[in-house]
Formats: structure tokens, sequence, C-alpha cells
């Protein structure tokens, strides 16, 4: 049915241009798939994860009660990325430059950042260009 | 982390580095240039660095990531002119 309604739209010319995403837009997508890189978060609990137009990485976390909506708590982990190393911080404050076992954690989760928002988000737009390039 | 020539365990097996100026056999300051550089080069080679300058795990593991990020805005950028092409050859 639905696959009629957008052939006869399409005929018709009716198809409603796919609206052109701007650099927010696709951070937000990507910051929604970091966000699952993480586990499984309990009810009531969002996370994010993602590179912003800059040298920073940002991880954060909000919970709100599910039964009240009320929010419990929120946090904004930065991770600068410079050139002697990682400098993190916690909602703005206490500076240090991470090392050992949380810098190797990061840089997995970079990595898997890259290969996850590929398959998911931008993969399927190229197939889906590709796709109505060829029809 | 990486010695300096006079912190590096085999720095004293080169006494001539050691000696007084006045105790050292005549040398042009050419010769003395290449000795030193070619033993710097054998000290640096015994660290795994020559030719590169030495970084800190955590600059390396800073590079990574940069050349990561450089990938993740590079695709942002291509999806942005491609879909404004899409839209463009669709008006």
């Amino acid at each position: 049915m639905a696959t009629f309604r957008s052939l006869f739209s399409k005929a018709v010319g009716l198809v409603a241009p796919v609206p052109v995403p701007t650099l927010p837009d696709l951070i937000d997508a990507e910051s929604k798939i970091g966000g699952t890189l993480f586990g499984e978060a309990g009810r009531g609990i969002q996370r994010r994860f993602f590179l912003d137009e800059g040298d920073s990485w940002f991880f954060s976390e909000t919970a709100t009660d599910p039964t009240t909506g009320r929010k419990l708590y929120s946090f904004t982990i930065r991770y600068e990325i410079l050139p002697q190393g990682v400098l993190k911080s916690v909602d703005g404050k206490g500076h240090v430059f991470i090392t050992g076992i949380e810098l190797e954690h990061l840089k997995q989760a970079v990595a898997l950042y890259e290969r996850k928002t590929d398959t998911e988000l931008y993969a399927p737009k190229r197939t889906k260009r590709t796709e109505s390039a060829a029809a | 982390m990486a010695h300096t020539l006079e912190q590096h365990p085999g720095f004293d097996s080169y006494p001539e580095w050691n000696q007084h100026p006045e105790q050292q056999p005549a040398q042009s300051e050419t010769d003395i240039a290449r000795v030193a550089v070619s033993k710097a080069f054998e000290l640096r080679g015994e660290a795994g660095v020559i030719g590169t300058p030495e970084l800190s795990v955590e600059a390396r593991t800073s590079a990574e990531i940069r050349a990561i990020d450089e990938r993740v805005r590079s695709r942002r950028a291509t999806e942005l002119i491609e879909s404004q092409r899409t839209q463009q050859r669709a008006a």
C-alpha cells in the first residue's frame, strides 16, 4: 500500500522534497547512535556521545524518574583532543589529562562510533541516493 | 620516556664523550659533528624511534583519535554536499 501511494505520488509530482540536513542535524543523529555504544541504558536514562564541530568529544547522561518525569541527575563529560593528550572535564570543571584504561576506552569508543554511524546513518543514505540515481 | 644522551645507559660506553676536551684527539669540526650525529642515531635506534620524534602514549593515542575525527568530519561534509546535490537534481 505504501509502495502504491509513493508510486502514485511520484507519478503526479506530489513527492515532497527531502530536506537537506544541516551539520547540527547530522551531529544530533550521530549522538543518538553514539549513546548506544555504552550498553543498554536503564529506564529514564538518556545518553549521548558525539564529536562536536571542533576537536571535542562529549558524553552526556541525563536521568529522569520514569513515573514522575522529574529530572534526577545530569552530567556532561568533555574530552578535548589536544596534541599532547586528551583533556577531560566534567560539567566544565576538574580539567585533567586522561591516561591508561580511560584513554584506551575512549579510543575504542571513538573507533566504534566511526563504524556504527557509518553503518547505521550514512551507508543507508548513500544506498538510497544510489538507488534514486539509478531509477 | 626517552633518555637524553647523558642519561642513556649506554652513554658511559662512549668514553670519548666523557673526555675532557683537551684529552680528546684532534678532530675536525665536521668529524666531531658526524660522530656525534651517528652516535645519537644509534641511541635513538635502540629506543625504536629513529627518524620520528618520540611521542608519549597519550600524545600518540590523541593523534590516533584525531585521525578518526578527521574521517568523521570528512564524512559529514560529504553527506552535506551529496544531500544538496541530490536535492538540486530533484528540483
